[in-house]
Protein backbone atom coordinates (compact mmCIF):
# COMPACT_ATOMS: atom_id res chain seq x y z
CA UNK A 1 0.00 0.00 0.00
CA UNK A 2 3.09 2.79 0.99
CA UNK A 3 5.51 0.92 -1.69
CA UNK A 4 3.20 0.41 -4.24
CA UNK A 5 -0.04 2.47 -3.97
CA UNK A 6 -1.99 0.22 -4.41
CA UNK A 7 -5.50 0.26 -2.55
CA UNK A 8 -6.77 -1.71 0.65
CA UNK A 9 -8.91 -4.01 -1.71
CA UNK A 10 -5.76 -5.31 -3.76
CA UNK A 11 -3.04 -5.17 -1.04
CA UNK A 12 -5.35 -7.30 1.25
CA UNK A 13 -5.28 -9.87 -1.23
CA UNK A 14 -1.96 -9.88 -1.48
CA UNK A 15 -1.07 -9.74 2.25
CA UNK A 16 -3.13 -12.71 2.31
CA UNK A 17 -1.79 -14.72 0.09
CA UNK A 18 1.64 -14.06 1.50
CA UNK A 19 0.72 -14.91 5.23
CA UNK A 20 -0.98 -18.05 3.97
CA UNK A 21 2.13 -18.78 2.05
CA UNK A 22 4.48 -18.20 5.07
CA UNK A 23 2.47 -19.73 7.26
CA UNK A 24 1.98 -23.21 5.48
CA UNK A 25 5.63 -23.17 4.36
CA UNK A 26 7.66 -21.61 7.39
CA UNK A 27 5.41 -22.09 10.39
CA UNK A 28 3.82 -25.59 9.89
CA UNK A 29 0.20 -24.79 9.85
CA UNK A 30 -2.00 -27.39 8.79
CA UNK A 31 -4.92 -27.23 5.82
CA UNK A 32 -7.48 -27.81 9.46
CA UNK A 33 -5.95 -24.80 11.19
CA UNK A 34 -6.56 -22.79 8.46
CA UNK A 35 -10.21 -23.89 8.17
CA UNK A 36 -10.66 -22.97 11.59
CA UNK A 37 -8.73 -19.90 10.74
CA UNK A 38 -10.85 -18.86 8.43
CA UNK A 39 -14.25 -19.48 10.38
CA UNK A 40 -12.75 -17.87 12.85
CA UNK A 41 -11.60 -15.05 10.37
CA UNK A 42 -15.38 -15.18 9.02
CA UNK A 43 -17.00 -14.17 12.66
CA UNK A 44 -14.76 -11.35 13.00
CA UNK A 45 -14.95 -9.51 9.27
CA UNK A 46 -18.83 -9.80 9.41
CA UNK A 47 -18.56 -8.75 13.55
CA UNK A 48 -16.40 -5.43 11.89
CA UNK A 49 -18.31 -4.86 8.46
CA UNK A 50 -22.16 -4.75 10.35
CA UNK A 51 -20.58 -1.43 11.55
CA UNK A 52 -18.86 -0.07 8.59
CA UNK A 53 -21.06 -0.51 6.45
CA UNK A 54 -23.94 0.55 9.07
CA UNK A 55 -22.03 3.89 10.04
CA UNK A 56 -21.52 4.21 5.90
CA UNK A 57 -25.56 4.14 5.68
CA UNK A 58 -25.73 6.56 8.37
CA UNK A 59 -23.48 9.26 6.63
CA UNK A 60 -25.59 8.23 3.53
CA UNK A 61 -28.78 8.91 4.92
CA UNK A 62 -27.66 12.25 6.38
CA UNK A 63 -25.65 13.69 3.84
CA UNK A 64 -28.63 12.98 0.95
CA UNK A 65 -30.64 15.00 3.51
CA UNK A 66 -28.47 17.67 3.25
CA UNK A 67 -27.59 17.23 7.08
CA UNK A 68 -24.27 17.85 7.13
CA UNK A 69 -23.79 20.51 4.95
CA UNK A 70 -26.60 22.32 7.36
CA UNK A 71 -24.31 21.47 10.17
CA UNK A 72 -21.18 22.98 8.38
CA UNK A 73 -22.62 25.84 7.64
CA UNK A 74 -23.94 26.17 11.16
CA UNK A 75 -20.44 25.86 12.72
CA UNK A 76 -19.14 29.48 11.47
CA UNK A 77 -22.43 30.72 13.40
CA UNK A 78 -20.51 29.25 16.53
CA UNK A 79 -17.21 29.89 15.20
CA UNK A 80 -15.24 30.66 11.74
CA UNK A 81 -12.00 30.02 13.60
CA UNK A 82 -10.61 27.15 11.55
CA UNK A 83 -9.00 25.98 14.28
CA UNK A 84 -11.19 25.77 16.80
CA UNK A 85 -13.26 23.98 14.36
CA UNK A 86 -10.57 21.41 14.38
CA UNK A 87 -10.98 21.25 17.69
CA UNK A 88 -14.41 21.42 18.52
CA UNK A 89 -15.36 18.41 15.75
CA UNK A 90 -11.91 16.52 14.76
CA UNK A 91 -10.91 16.37 18.57
CA UNK A 92 -14.22 16.82 20.94
CA UNK A 93 -16.89 15.50 19.10
CA UNK A 94 -15.31 12.52 17.76
CA UNK A 95 -13.72 11.33 21.44
CA UNK A 96 -17.75 11.97 22.19
CA UNK A 97 -18.47 9.59 19.35
CA UNK A 98 -15.61 7.08 20.12
CA UNK A 99 -17.36 7.18 23.25
CA UNK A 100 -20.60 4.95 22.08
CA UNK A 101 -19.27 4.39 18.87
CA UNK A 102 -16.75 1.80 17.20
CA UNK A 103 -14.01 0.69 14.91
CA UNK A 104 -13.84 3.97 12.86
CA UNK A 105 -17.52 5.25 12.91
CA UNK A 106 -16.11 8.55 14.58
CA UNK A 107 -13.79 9.04 11.31
CA UNK A 108 -16.82 7.90 8.84
CA UNK A 109 -18.77 10.52 10.54
CA UNK A 110 -16.60 13.16 11.44
CA UNK A 111 -14.79 13.55 8.32
CA UNK A 112 -17.79 14.54 5.90
CA UNK A 113 -18.50 17.25 8.04
CA UNK A 114 -15.14 18.66 8.35
CA UNK A 115 -15.25 18.42 4.52
CA UNK A 116 -18.06 20.42 5.04
CA UNK A 117 -16.91 23.11 6.72
CA UNK A 118 -14.16 23.22 3.85
CA UNK A 119 -11.13 21.27 5.56
CA UNK A 120 -9.68 18.72 2.92
CA UNK A 121 -10.37 15.28 2.79
CA UNK A 122 -6.96 14.19 3.28
CA UNK A 123 -6.89 16.75 6.38
CA UNK A 124 -10.37 15.42 7.62
CA UNK A 125 -9.19 12.06 7.92
CA UNK A 126 -6.14 13.14 9.51
CA UNK A 127 -7.54 14.83 12.45
CA UNK A 128 -10.75 12.98 13.26
CA UNK A 129 -7.80 10.12 13.41
CA UNK A 130 -5.61 11.78 15.79
CA UNK A 131 -8.76 13.12 17.54
CA UNK A 132 -10.18 9.87 18.68
CA UNK A 133 -7.53 8.00 18.91
CA UNK A 134 -6.81 8.17 22.84
CA UNK A 135 -10.56 7.18 23.42
CA UNK A 136 -10.27 4.34 21.67
CA UNK A 137 -9.53 2.07 25.09
CA UNK A 138 -12.17 3.22 26.79
CA UNK A 139 -14.78 3.99 24.36
CA UNK A 140 -17.27 1.35 22.61
CA UNK A 141 -18.44 1.21 26.11
CA UNK A 142 -15.39 0.41 27.64
CA UNK A 143 -15.21 -3.14 25.21
CA UNK A 144 -11.21 -2.67 24.27
CA UNK A 145 -10.60 -1.97 28.53
CA UNK A 146 -13.03 -5.37 28.93
CA UNK A 147 -10.62 -7.23 26.80
CA UNK A 148 -8.06 -6.28 28.58
CA UNK A 149 -9.42 -7.38 31.67
CA UNK A 150 -10.36 -10.84 30.35
CA UNK A 151 -7.30 -11.45 29.21
CA UNK A 152 -5.52 -10.53 31.97
CA UNK A 153 -7.57 -11.58 34.93
CA UNK A 154 -6.43 -8.14 37.14
CA UNK A 155 -9.35 -6.06 38.27
CA UNK A 156 -10.38 -2.67 36.66
CA UNK A 157 -8.74 -1.03 40.32
CA UNK A 158 -5.22 -1.90 39.34
CA UNK A 159 -5.46 -1.71 35.41
CA UNK A 160 -7.34 1.93 34.96
CA UNK A 161 -5.57 4.20 36.54
CA UNK A 162 -2.17 3.87 34.95
CA UNK A 163 -3.84 2.95 31.32
CA UNK A 164 -6.73 5.90 31.86
CA UNK A 165 -3.49 8.69 33.10
CA UNK A 166 -1.33 6.99 29.93
CA UNK A 167 -4.18 7.86 27.44
CA UNK A 168 -5.17 11.28 28.60
CA UNK A 169 -1.52 12.68 28.23
CA UNK A 170 -1.53 11.26 25.22
CA UNK A 171 -5.06 12.84 24.65
CA UNK A 172 -3.89 16.22 24.98
CA UNK A 173 -0.84 15.80 22.86
CA UNK A 174 -3.60 14.58 20.41
CA UNK A 175 -5.00 18.13 20.72
CA UNK A 176 -2.00 19.82 20.22
CA UNK A 177 -1.54 17.84 16.74
CA UNK A 178 -4.70 18.02 15.40
CA UNK A 179 -4.30 21.66 15.54
CA UNK A 180 -0.69 21.70 14.54
CA UNK A 181 -1.93 19.94 11.48
CA UNK A 182 -4.69 22.07 10.85
CA UNK A 183 -3.39 25.46 11.60
CA UNK A 184 0.64 25.36 11.64
CA UNK A 185 2.59 26.30 14.85
CA UNK A 186 1.53 29.53 15.57
CA UNK A 187 -2.37 28.41 15.81
CA UNK A 188 -0.64 25.89 18.34
CA UNK A 189 0.52 28.61 19.97
CA UNK A 190 -2.50 30.81 19.77
CA UNK A 191 -4.83 28.07 20.72
CA UNK A 192 -2.69 26.73 23.42
CA UNK A 193 -4.65 27.64 26.41
CA UNK A 194 -8.29 26.31 25.19
CA UNK A 195 -6.20 23.11 23.99
CA UNK A 196 -5.07 22.67 27.74
CA UNK A 197 -8.07 23.59 29.19
CA UNK A 198 -10.02 20.74 26.55
CA UNK A 199 -7.22 18.44 27.63
CA UNK A 200 -7.05 18.40 31.42
CA UNK A 201 -10.82 18.36 31.15
CA UNK A 202 -11.30 15.46 28.85
CA UNK A 203 -8.34 13.65 30.35
CA UNK A 204 -9.32 14.58 34.14
CA UNK A 205 -13.32 13.43 33.53
CA UNK A 206 -12.19 9.91 31.79
CA UNK A 207 -9.76 9.37 34.52
CA UNK A 208 -12.02 10.26 37.34
CA UNK A 209 -14.48 7.94 35.91
CA UNK A 210 -12.59 5.08 35.05
CA UNK A 211 -10.84 4.82 38.70
CA UNK A 212 -13.74 5.24 40.46
CA UNK A 213 -15.76 2.32 38.79
CA UNK A 214 -17.75 2.88 35.59
CA UNK A 215 -14.76 2.81 33.36
CA UNK A 216 -17.09 2.25 30.04
CA UNK A 217 -18.88 5.10 30.06
CA UNK A 218 -15.26 7.45 31.11
CA UNK A 219 -14.86 7.77 27.26
CA UNK A 220 -18.41 9.09 26.68
CA UNK A 221 -18.55 11.38 29.65
CA UNK A 222 -15.22 12.63 29.06
CA UNK A 223 -16.57 13.89 25.48
CA UNK A 224 -19.59 15.25 27.05
CA UNK A 225 -17.58 16.99 29.40
CA UNK A 226 -15.88 18.09 26.39
CA UNK A 227 -18.67 19.95 24.17
CA UNK A 228 -19.93 21.47 27.14
CA UNK A 229 -16.75 23.31 27.98
CA UNK A 230 -15.73 23.63 23.95
CA UNK A 231 -18.79 25.84 22.95
CA UNK A 232 -17.76 28.41 25.46
CA UNK A 233 -14.50 27.94 24.36
CA UNK A 234 -15.58 28.07 21.13
CA UNK A 235 -17.61 31.54 21.42
CA UNK A 236 -14.71 33.46 23.07
CA UNK A 237 -12.56 32.35 19.82
CA UNK A 238 -15.34 33.42 17.30
CA UNK A 239 -14.12 36.46 14.57
CA UNK A 240 -15.84 39.62 15.55
CA UNK A 241 -16.49 40.92 11.95
CA UNK A 242 -17.80 39.22 9.67
CA UNK A 243 -21.52 39.38 9.50
CA UNK A 244 -22.22 35.14 8.70
CA UNK A 245 -26.21 35.79 7.67
CA UNK A 246 -28.79 34.63 9.88
CA UNK A 247 -28.79 30.94 11.40
CA UNK A 248 -31.85 28.70 10.43
CA UNK A 249 -31.92 27.19 14.00
CA UNK A 250 -34.61 25.27 12.90
CA UNK A 251 -32.92 23.60 10.15
CA UNK A 252 -29.55 22.60 12.55
CA UNK A 253 -32.14 21.16 15.29
CA UNK A 254 -33.87 19.28 12.43
CA UNK A 255 -29.80 18.26 10.99
CA UNK A 256 -28.69 17.65 14.23
CA UNK A 257 -32.06 15.03 14.73
CA UNK A 258 -30.00 11.88 13.48
CA UNK A 259 -27.03 12.08 15.87
CA UNK A 260 -29.37 12.89 18.96
CA UNK A 261 -31.51 9.62 17.88
CA UNK A 262 -27.61 7.83 17.38
CA UNK A 263 -26.86 8.81 20.74
CA UNK A 264 -30.13 7.62 22.53
CA UNK A 265 -30.93 4.71 20.79
CA UNK A 266 -27.19 3.97 21.36
CA UNK A 267 -27.30 4.03 25.10
CA UNK A 268 -30.65 3.01 25.33
CA UNK A 269 -29.80 -0.38 24.57
CA UNK A 270 -26.43 -0.30 26.28
CA UNK A 271 -28.03 0.89 29.72
CA UNK A 272 -31.97 0.28 29.36
CA UNK A 273 -31.25 -3.42 30.43
CA UNK A 274 -35.41 -4.92 29.63
CA UNK A 275 -34.71 -3.36 25.49
CA UNK A 276 -30.86 -5.46 26.08
CA UNK A 277 -32.23 -8.45 26.80
CA UNK A 278 -34.98 -8.24 24.27
CA UNK A 279 -32.33 -7.43 21.64
CA UNK A 280 -30.08 -10.25 22.93
CA UNK A 281 -32.08 -12.92 21.82
CA UNK A 282 -30.78 -14.51 18.88
CA UNK A 283 -27.24 -15.18 19.29
CA UNK A 284 -24.50 -16.70 16.41
CA UNK A 285 -21.27 -18.60 18.50
CA UNK A 286 -19.21 -21.37 17.23
CA UNK A 287 -17.12 -23.77 19.20
CA UNK A 288 -13.40 -24.35 18.24
CA UNK A 289 -10.76 -26.84 18.84
CA UNK A 290 -7.61 -26.20 20.58
CA UNK A 291 -5.52 -25.70 17.56
CA UNK A 292 -1.60 -26.16 16.97
CA UNK A 293 0.89 -25.96 14.30
CA UNK A 294 3.07 -28.84 13.03
CA UNK A 295 5.97 -26.70 14.86
CA UNK A 296 4.23 -26.68 17.93
CA UNK A 297 2.69 -23.44 18.29
CA UNK A 298 -1.11 -23.91 20.17
CA UNK A 299 -4.19 -21.94 19.93
CA UNK A 300 -6.45 -22.81 23.03
CA UNK A 301 -9.51 -24.00 22.52
CA UNK A 302 -12.91 -21.42 22.71
CA UNK A 303 -15.89 -19.66 21.69
CA UNK A 304 -15.12 -17.53 18.47
CA UNK A 305 -16.56 -13.90 17.97
CA UNK A 306 -19.82 -14.07 19.29
CA UNK A 307 -22.56 -12.45 17.28
CA UNK A 308 -25.79 -10.67 19.45
CA UNK A 309 -27.27 -10.14 16.01
CA UNK A 310 -30.07 -7.57 17.28
CA UNK A 311 -28.20 -6.22 19.87
CA UNK A 312 -24.92 -5.55 17.95
CA UNK A 313 -23.08 -1.85 17.39
CA UNK A 314 -24.25 -2.37 13.71
CA UNK A 315 -27.27 -3.61 13.79
CA UNK A 316 -27.78 -0.52 16.43
CA UNK A 317 -26.70 1.53 13.83
CA UNK A 318 -28.62 0.57 11.52
CA UNK A 319 -32.20 1.36 13.60
CA UNK A 320 -30.55 4.62 13.49
CA UNK A 321 -30.30 4.97 9.83
CA UNK A 322 -33.95 3.84 9.53
CA UNK A 323 -35.26 6.20 12.20
CA UNK A 324 -33.60 9.40 10.86
CA UNK A 325 -34.62 8.23 7.29
CA UNK A 326 -37.89 8.84 8.69
CA UNK A 327 -37.62 11.83 10.78
CA UNK A 328 -35.66 13.22 7.92
CA UNK A 329 -38.43 12.51 5.31
CA UNK A 330 -41.21 13.33 7.75
CA UNK A 331 -39.56 16.98 7.41
CA UNK A 332 -39.62 16.60 3.86
CA UNK A 333 -35.81 16.85 2.97
CA UNK A 334 -35.46 13.88 0.51
CA UNK A 335 -35.94 14.29 -2.82
CA UNK A 336 -37.64 11.52 -5.40
CA UNK A 337 -35.69 8.08 -5.32
CA UNK A 338 -33.73 9.13 -2.33
CA UNK A 339 -33.60 5.55 -0.35
CA UNK A 340 -32.72 4.33 -3.86
CA UNK A 341 -30.18 6.46 -4.06
CA UNK A 342 -28.76 5.56 -0.28
CA UNK A 343 -29.09 2.14 -0.86
CA UNK A 344 -27.57 1.78 -4.01
CA UNK A 345 -24.68 4.22 -3.17
CA UNK A 346 -23.51 2.62 0.32
CA UNK A 347 -23.28 -0.66 -1.76
CA UNK A 348 -20.99 0.62 -4.55
CA UNK A 349 -18.52 2.77 -2.31
CA UNK A 350 -18.18 -0.01 0.43
CA UNK A 351 -17.41 -2.62 -2.13
CA UNK A 352 -13.72 -1.78 -2.23
CA UNK A 353 -13.26 -1.53 1.42
CA UNK A 354 -15.28 -4.94 2.14
CA UNK A 355 -13.30 -6.56 -0.02
CA UNK A 356 -9.67 -5.40 1.66
CA UNK A 357 -10.92 -5.77 5.06
CA UNK A 358 -12.25 -9.25 4.08
CA UNK A 359 -8.79 -10.11 3.01
CA UNK A 360 -7.08 -8.50 5.51
CA UNK A 361 -8.55 -10.19 9.06
CA UNK A 362 -8.46 -13.49 7.31
CA UNK A 363 -4.28 -12.70 7.32
CA UNK A 364 -4.13 -12.00 10.84
CA UNK A 365 -6.33 -14.63 12.38
CA UNK A 366 -3.49 -16.90 10.80
CA UNK A 367 -0.54 -14.91 11.25
CA UNK A 368 -2.20 -15.22 14.78
CA UNK A 369 -2.77 -18.91 14.06
CA UNK A 370 0.33 -19.93 12.55
CA UNK A 371 2.26 -17.92 15.47
CA UNK A 372 3.68 -15.81 13.38
CA UNK A 373 2.23 -12.30 15.03
CA UNK A 374 3.52 -13.73 18.52
CA UNK A 375 7.03 -14.62 16.81
CA UNK A 376 7.10 -10.85 16.00
CA UNK A 377 6.54 -9.54 19.17
CA UNK A 378 8.64 -12.34 21.16
CA UNK A 379 11.47 -11.20 18.47
CA UNK A 380 10.97 -7.55 19.53
CA UNK A 381 10.68 -8.83 23.67
CA UNK A 382 13.41 -10.57 23.76
CA UNK A 383 15.80 -8.19 22.13
CA UNK A 384 15.08 -5.28 24.12
CA UNK A 385 15.14 -6.79 27.49
CA UNK A 386 16.53 -4.10 29.65
CA UNK A 387 14.51 -1.62 27.20
CA UNK A 388 11.38 -3.41 27.11
CA UNK A 389 9.26 -0.90 28.97
CA UNK A 390 10.17 1.67 25.70
CA UNK A 391 9.31 -1.44 23.43
CA UNK A 392 6.33 -2.72 25.48
CA UNK A 393 3.36 -0.16 23.72
CA UNK A 394 5.19 -0.78 20.74
CA UNK A 395 3.77 -4.67 20.79
CA UNK A 396 0.26 -3.44 21.25
CA UNK A 397 1.04 -0.94 18.72
CA UNK A 398 2.20 -4.01 16.44
CA UNK A 399 -0.76 -6.08 17.23
CA UNK A 400 -3.58 -3.12 16.86
CA UNK A 401 -1.87 -2.32 13.36
CA UNK A 402 -2.02 -5.49 11.82
CA UNK A 403 -5.50 -6.80 12.95
CA UNK A 404 -7.03 -2.82 12.73
CA UNK A 405 -8.40 -3.70 16.60
CA UNK A 406 -7.56 -2.33 20.15
CA UNK A 407 -9.28 -4.99 21.31
CA UNK A 408 -7.83 -8.01 19.34
CA UNK A 409 -4.26 -6.90 20.16
CA UNK A 410 -5.71 -6.68 23.69
CA UNK A 411 -6.43 -10.37 23.32
CA UNK A 412 -3.41 -11.77 21.51
CA UNK A 413 -0.78 -9.83 23.09
CA UNK A 414 -1.74 -9.30 26.91
CA UNK A 415 -0.60 -12.64 28.14
CA UNK A 416 3.00 -12.18 26.41
CA UNK A 417 3.07 -8.90 27.68
CA UNK A 418 2.03 -10.08 31.21
CA UNK A 419 4.58 -13.07 31.08
CA UNK A 420 7.55 -10.66 30.13
CA UNK A 421 6.71 -8.00 32.60
CA UNK A 422 7.06 -10.61 35.05
CA UNK A 423 9.65 -12.35 33.89
CA UNK A 424 11.87 -9.02 33.45
CA UNK A 425 10.67 -7.57 36.59
CA UNK A 426 8.57 -4.88 35.69
CA UNK A 427 5.07 -3.49 36.93
CA UNK A 428 2.94 -5.40 34.84
CA UNK A 429 -0.12 -2.78 35.27
CA UNK A 430 1.96 -0.21 34.07
CA UNK A 431 2.94 -2.98 31.25
CA UNK A 432 -0.27 -3.66 30.50
CA UNK A 433 -2.04 -0.19 30.28
CA UNK A 434 1.16 0.43 27.16
CA UNK A 435 -0.32 -2.36 25.96
CA UNK A 436 -3.97 -1.11 25.29
CA UNK A 437 -2.65 3.04 25.02
CA UNK A 438 0.15 1.78 22.20
CA UNK A 439 -2.99 -0.30 20.70
CA UNK A 440 -5.66 1.94 20.94
CA UNK A 441 -3.13 4.84 19.36
CA UNK A 442 -1.72 2.48 16.12
CA UNK A 443 -5.57 1.26 15.95
CA UNK A 444 -6.47 4.39 13.42
CA UNK A 445 -3.49 4.06 11.24
CA UNK A 446 -4.60 0.11 10.34
CA UNK A 447 -5.45 -0.17 7.08
CA UNK A 448 -8.73 -1.95 8.09
CA UNK A 449 -9.60 1.55 9.61
CA UNK A 450 -7.89 3.80 7.21
CA UNK A 451 -10.48 2.49 4.20
CA UNK A 452 -13.29 4.02 6.43
CA UNK A 453 -12.07 7.03 6.38
CA UNK A 454 -11.40 6.83 3.10
CA UNK A 455 -14.65 5.06 1.81
CA UNK A 456 -16.99 8.35 3.31
CA UNK A 457 -14.87 11.17 1.62
CA UNK A 458 -14.03 9.49 -1.65
CA UNK A 459 -10.14 8.95 -1.07
CA UNK A 460 -10.49 4.85 -1.89
CA UNK A 461 -7.41 3.81 -3.76
CA UNK A 462 -5.54 6.52 -1.35
CA UNK A 463 -5.22 4.62 1.83
CA UNK A 464 -1.10 4.48 1.54
CA UNK A 465 -0.75 8.42 1.43
CA UNK A 466 -3.29 8.29 4.43
CA UNK A 467 -1.15 6.06 6.35
CA UNK A 468 2.49 7.49 5.39
CA UNK A 469 1.21 11.08 6.78
CA UNK A 470 -0.80 9.48 9.90
CA UNK A 471 2.14 6.94 10.73
CA UNK A 472 4.51 9.90 11.57
CA UNK A 473 1.89 11.53 14.09
CA UNK A 474 0.71 8.41 15.93
CA UNK A 475 4.47 7.06 16.27
CA UNK A 476 5.01 10.05 18.35
CA UNK A 477 2.32 9.71 20.17
CA UNK A 478 3.38 5.50 20.58
CA UNK A 479 6.78 7.35 21.92
CA UNK A 480 5.36 9.46 24.41
CA UNK A 481 3.44 6.34 25.74
CA UNK A 482 7.23 4.64 25.79
CA UNK A 483 8.86 7.60 27.75
CA UNK A 484 5.51 7.42 30.29
CA UNK A 485 6.06 3.49 31.01
CA UNK A 486 9.98 4.17 31.54
CA UNK A 487 8.82 6.35 33.99
CA UNK A 488 6.23 4.43 35.18
CA UNK A 489 8.36 1.66 35.66
CA UNK A 490 11.20 3.54 37.28
CA UNK A 491 8.75 5.32 39.72
CA UNK A 492 7.01 1.81 40.79
CA UNK A 493 10.42 -0.04 41.17
CA UNK A 494 11.47 2.55 43.88
CA UNK B 1 -13.73 -4.51 -25.80
CA UNK B 2 -9.91 -5.36 -23.99
CA UNK B 3 -9.65 -6.74 -20.74
CA UNK B 4 -8.15 -3.85 -18.72
CA UNK B 5 -11.41 -1.60 -19.98
CA UNK B 6 -14.08 -5.14 -19.52
CA UNK B 7 -12.63 -5.23 -15.90
CA UNK B 8 -12.41 -1.61 -15.19
CA UNK B 9 -16.39 -1.15 -16.14
CA UNK B 10 -17.50 -4.49 -14.42
CA UNK B 11 -15.12 -3.64 -11.29
CA UNK B 12 -18.07 -4.11 -8.71
CA UNK B 13 -19.96 -7.02 -9.86
CA UNK B 14 -15.99 -8.44 -9.39
CA UNK B 15 -15.12 -7.40 -6.47
CA UNK B 16 -18.80 -8.59 -5.32
CA UNK B 17 -18.22 -12.25 -6.92
CA UNK B 18 -14.94 -12.08 -4.85
CA UNK B 19 -16.75 -10.95 -1.68
CA UNK B 20 -18.98 -13.56 -1.72
CA UNK B 21 -16.53 -15.95 -2.36
CA UNK B 22 -14.57 -14.83 0.74
CA UNK B 23 -17.97 -14.84 2.83
CA UNK B 24 -19.81 -17.92 1.53
CA UNK B 25 -16.26 -20.70 1.20
CA UNK B 26 -15.57 -20.26 4.98
CA UNK B 27 -18.57 -22.14 6.02
CA UNK B 28 -18.56 -25.25 4.29
CA UNK B 29 -14.68 -25.35 4.71
CA UNK B 30 -15.66 -24.91 8.63
CA UNK B 31 -17.49 -27.79 8.14
CA UNK B 32 -15.00 -30.07 6.16
CA UNK B 33 -12.35 -29.62 8.76
CA UNK B 34 -14.86 -30.92 11.51
CA UNK B 35 -15.61 -34.10 9.13
CA UNK B 36 -10.91 -33.86 8.26
CA UNK B 37 -11.94 -34.14 4.68
CA UNK B 38 -8.54 -32.64 3.31
CA UNK B 39 -10.02 -32.85 0.08
CA UNK B 40 -12.96 -30.72 0.65
CA UNK B 41 -10.65 -28.12 2.79
CA UNK B 42 -8.00 -27.71 -0.26
CA UNK B 43 -11.06 -27.34 -2.77
CA UNK B 44 -12.94 -24.16 -0.63
CA UNK B 45 -9.45 -23.05 0.39
CA UNK B 46 -8.70 -22.80 -3.44
CA UNK B 47 -12.17 -20.61 -3.86
CA UNK B 48 -10.63 -18.36 -1.20
CA UNK B 49 -7.29 -18.08 -2.94
CA UNK B 50 -9.17 -17.27 -6.27
CA UNK B 51 -11.26 -14.55 -4.49
CA UNK B 52 -8.19 -13.37 -3.94
CA UNK B 53 -6.22 -13.23 -6.67
CA UNK B 54 -9.78 -12.19 -8.02
CA UNK B 55 -8.97 -8.95 -6.37
CA UNK B 56 -5.76 -8.61 -7.09
CA UNK B 57 -6.55 -8.68 -10.23
CA UNK B 58 -9.18 -5.82 -10.84
CA UNK B 59 -8.18 -2.10 -10.40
Amino acid sequence: MIGFHWGADRAGGAGYLSALLVAIAFFGATPQLIAYAQMKALLLTVDVLAIIWAAFLFYRVTDEAGAIRVIGDALPHLTDDRCMQAILIGWVFATFLQGFGGFGVPVAVIAPILIGLGFSPLASIIISSIGHAWGVTFGSLGSSFNALLAASNLPASVLAPPSALFLGVAGLLGGMIVVQYAGGWSNLRRLILPILILGVVMGGVQYLVAVSGPWNISTLLAGIAGLAVGFPLAYRHAAHTNDNGDLDLRAVIIALSAYAILIVVTLGVQLIQPLNNLLSGIEIGVQFPELSTALGYVTPAGPGRNLVIFRHTGMVLFYVCILSYLVYKAFGLYQAGAAKRILGGTMRRMMSSSVGIASMVSMAVIMEHAGMTNTLARGLAENFGAVYPLVAPWIGALGAFITGSNTNSNVVFTGLQMTTAGLLGYSVPIILAAQTAGAALMSVVAPTKVVVGTSTTGMSGKEGEIIRKLFIYICLLVLSISLMTMVGVWLAGI
Amino acid sequence: MSWQIWRSKHKFQLQLTAFLMMLIAPVPLFLAAQRGDNGWIWFWLCIIILANLLVMLVK
